[in-house]
């Protein structure tokens, strides 16, 4: 059996990154850039500082602006699509979120695979000939930085998702001068976010180790998880949040078949619900059902955040894996408590009644992997939910 | 935010025990190769490595269009010309090379020079000197723990005269794949497991120190460190467990992504050196090289050698050992443990006994100091330094 791992894209980070698209364009012989952004970040002057990076150079760009609702319908990549092919530019930039992320990526593979209709592509493993360079300036999903996007045709009332290489940004550039300041509340948010993230990702005993990897170093962004309360937070900057989530979700997706993650998509699928909230529905009753699947090293990891090394004083190792997690629940809560609350399910809208649909559709996700102990945990997951 | 760093390592890492019969084929189709060219040496032809890569390449559908089995232990610019024509003769369009770092670097220099379009692969030497992509499948199969080769931006080939060592460094140089196979470690002896898996460790410690560490390299280079401990003693045993030689074999790997990203220091730019001048392997000499280096660097490090104990110590010297204390134990254990594990296997030759003497050291101390990656070391170091570094491990100072 073997594990596989591929994160594509270059990441750059800190003091003036930003100067260095020149380089890139440069390298990657690309004098014509389709620069994709939305509205806010159009208000947000960060398109104006990506324009004054062009005055004086070889390249020139593009702009392309457009609301992003929250889904990317097909019209929408259609017409983006058009815009970048009348352009004649042989690279992308996307400044702004998630949503706008999203739809760079539609292009993205449109260009690459040769087609204007994204409900056509089939054939992913297609050379990557069409570089995407992303600028966030909030992120608030894992799959920001990986490869995959989500778009909705509304005519057929269907969701295409595709997932692939080819998909991947070959470019994140974090800098301080684009990025969103960040309430209180919304970085509480996206740590808890994190947090939770990674500590799925860690219980998942397929995860390759440069997903395991990315899970930490996502944690170590943060900067002493532990220490919190409703303040300490706010002196964390919007770029360290943004390359947290980054890393979190290239370590989530290095997790193939995800069960915490497969029973969230099919929830939000079905109920118009985002991501996020059921993620934090389920979060705490997922860990307490499954600490047993942490490794002894990464429980020591784990245990590495907590304040001091006093874990290591807990010699029986089932008690310090009990004592480690139950101190993440406890942040976990304690972060929830911060963001107003977190909802359940049936406050999210669920019925009882729908569990065991949403249980078949998950059971369904893993194919012939299917185990009958898989099944098992999914029902019990699905059960402490209710 | 003061501070500006790049991470980059897109290698599709492939990673199991025993899959090299079912994996090398696959990728190179799902890569869209045709007709390959496969690099190795003499050890892994005789030892029959060759041929389960060469069987792993047609089941997967692939024809291997041409065969080099003969890269030295140090290659050179006239090795890299000789395969790169090689491979143009017999149309091949994607790469295979299986070995040690001296093989891997030479693939990936022969990918360069074809895919540059130059005849002097010299022309390429230094610092990011590409001046086009690569459009040429590279797929690496590591058969030591040691090389981080597999997943570098980095070459170290020989020059025209196979005296002067060229170093390459650019991200065209990384392969598109990387296929980690622990079983490789079977045909290995425990000195060369032991060695080899310094040298790894050695590569996560340097990233760590370096100048140009950022915070993902330092979490792979820590994450290696503890791979190295949990699993190299148990490999050093008779019958090994596969999980502890897939391990090793990871930890090698994920050492190199770090040393990638970060680059090396003063103990591989003595290693590198003491390699051309006497003659040797350079993985032989890192660890008895690296607490020398450590003991110079102390100063300036001491809170990184204090953050890497967790990773490198058993739990119990971790916790008995106090927050003060951990920088200073951190380089002797280093020392001790290698000893340790050099007596285990019945490990005598140092390197003074290979070769380093006062006869030869000015010649090491000065090929050393002319190697780029002093300039990545964390505390300056010039020719008296090294040599000083150098007349130390003479003495047996540590």
């Amino acid at each position: 059996m073997s594990k596989k791992f591929c994160n594509k894209a270059k990441i750059m980070y800190g003091k003036d990154s930003l100067n260095r698209i020149s380089f890139e364009l440069s390298r990657n012989n690309s004098t014509r850039v389709f620069v994709l952004s939305d509205s806010t970040s159009m208000q947000s002057g960060a398109v104006g500082r990506i324009k004054n990076l062009f005055k004086g150079s070889d390249a020139s760009a593009t702009y392309y602006i457009i609301d992003v609702e929250k889904w990317s319908t097909t019209d929408v990549v259609t017409s983006a699509y058009q815009k970048f092919y009348d352009s004649k530019c042989e690279f992308i930039i996307c400044v702004g979120g998630d949503g706008i992320a999203n739809i760079a990526k539609a292009i993205k593979v449109l260009a690459n695979v040769g087609t204007s209709d994204i409900t056509q592509v089939t054939n992913l493993n297609v050379k990557d000939k069409v570089p995407l360079m992303l600028i966030p300036t909030s992120v608030k999903s894992v799959s920001y930085g990986v490869g995959n996007t989500s778009v909705v045709d509304k005519d057929n009332n269907k969701l295409y998702k595709l997932s692939g290489s080819v998909l991947c940004p070959n470019y994140i550039i974090i800098d301080k001068r684009v990025v969103t300041k960040l309430s209180e509340q919304i970085a509480n948010e996206r740590i808890l976010l994190i947090l939770g993230m990674s500590l799925v990702a860690l219980s998942e005993p397929l995860m390759s180790i440069s997903a395991r990897i990315f899970a930490f170093t996502a944690m170590d962004s943060l900067k002493e998880p532990l220490a919190i309360d409703k303040h300490r937070y706010l002196g964390r900057t919007g770029e360290e949040i943004v390359i947290a989530t980054v890393a979190a979700g290239i370590g989530f997706t290095g997790v193939p078949k995800c069960m915490l993650s497969l029973m969230v998509m099919h929830i939000s699928i079905c109920k118009n619900i985002e991501y996020n909230e059921i993620f934090f529905a389920l979060l705490g009753k997922y860990l307490n059902l499954f600490l047993g699947r942490y490794s002894t090293d990464d429980i020591n990891l784990l245990g590495k955040y907590l304040d001091d090394d006093s874990v290591f004083n807990i010699t029986d190792m089932q008690d310090r894996r009990e004592y480690v997690i139950s101190k993440f629940i406890k942040i976990i809560n304690e972060l929830s408590e911060c963001i107003g609350g977190v909802s359940s399910l049936s406050e999210l809208g669920l019925e009882e009644s729908e569990k065991s649909m949403i249980i078949d559709k998950v059971v369904n996700s893993y194919g012939s992997d299917i185990t009958s102990a898989k099944v098992s945990d999914i029902q019990a997951l699905m059960d402490s939910a209710f | 935010m003061s501070m500006y760093y790049e991470f980059h390592n897109p290698v599709n890492l492939i990673s199991g025990y025993g899959i090299i019969p079912n994996s090398i084929g696959a990728t190179l189709k799902a890569l869209n190769s045709k007709r390959v060219l496969l690099i190795s040496d003499r050890e892994n032809n005789s030892d029959g490595t060759v041929d389960i890569v060469r069987k792993s390449i047609i089941a997967g559908g692939v024809n291997v269009g041409g065969v080099y089995l003969n890269v030295p232990r140090d290659s050179s610019v006239l090795v890299i010309s000789k395969i790169a024509n090689l491979c143009m003769i017999n149309s091949c369009d994607s790469i295979v090379a299986v070995g040690a770092g001296s093989v891997l670097d030479t693939a990936k220099c022969v990918r360069l020079i074809i895919s540059q379009n130059t005849n002097h692969i010299t022309d390429l030497k230094g610092f990011d000197m590409c001046n086009r992509g690569v459009d040429m499948p590279l797929v690496l199969v590591p058969a030591t723990c040691g090389t981080g080769s597999e997943v570098s931006n980095v070459a170290v080939v020989l020059d025209e005269t196979g005296t002067n060592k060229l170093d390459f460094v650019t991200e065209e140089l990384l392969p598109n794949a990387t296929i980690i196979d622990g079983s490789m470690l079977v045909f290995q002896s425990s000195m060369e497991i032991l060695s080899a898996a310094f040298d790894a460790l050695t590569h996560a410690i340097e990233s760590v120190t370096g100048r140009q560490r950022n915070p993902i390299s330092t979490k792979y280079a820590c994450m290696a460190i503890m791979m190295i401990r949990d699993n190299l003693e148990y490999c050093l045993c008779d019958n090994p467990k596969e999980e502890h030689l897939h391990k090793l074999m990871e930890a090698s790997t994920i050492a190199g992504v770090a040393q990638s990203s970060s680059m090396l220091g003063v103990v591989h730019a003595i290693c590198y050196s003491l390699g051309v001048v006497l003659e040797i392997w350079h993985r032989e000499c890192t660890a008895e090289v690296l607490p020398h280096v450590l003991k110079y660097d102390f100063e300036c490090c001491k809170d990184l050698y204090a953050e890497m104990f967790f990773y490198l110590v058993p739990e119990s010297v971790y916790v008995s050992t106090p927050k003060e204390d951990r920088a200073k134990v951190f380089c002797e254990y280093i020392q001790s443990w290698y000893k340790r594990l050099h007596a285990l296997v019945g490990g005598s030759n140092t390197i003074v006994n290979l070769g380093l003497s006062e006869q030869n050291v000015d010649a090491v101390a000065k090929t050393a100091s002319r190697d780029g990656l002093n300039i990545i070391n964390p505390r300056y170091i010039d020719l008296h330094g090294i040599k000083e570094i150098l007349l130390s491990i003479m003495r047996g100072d540590i």
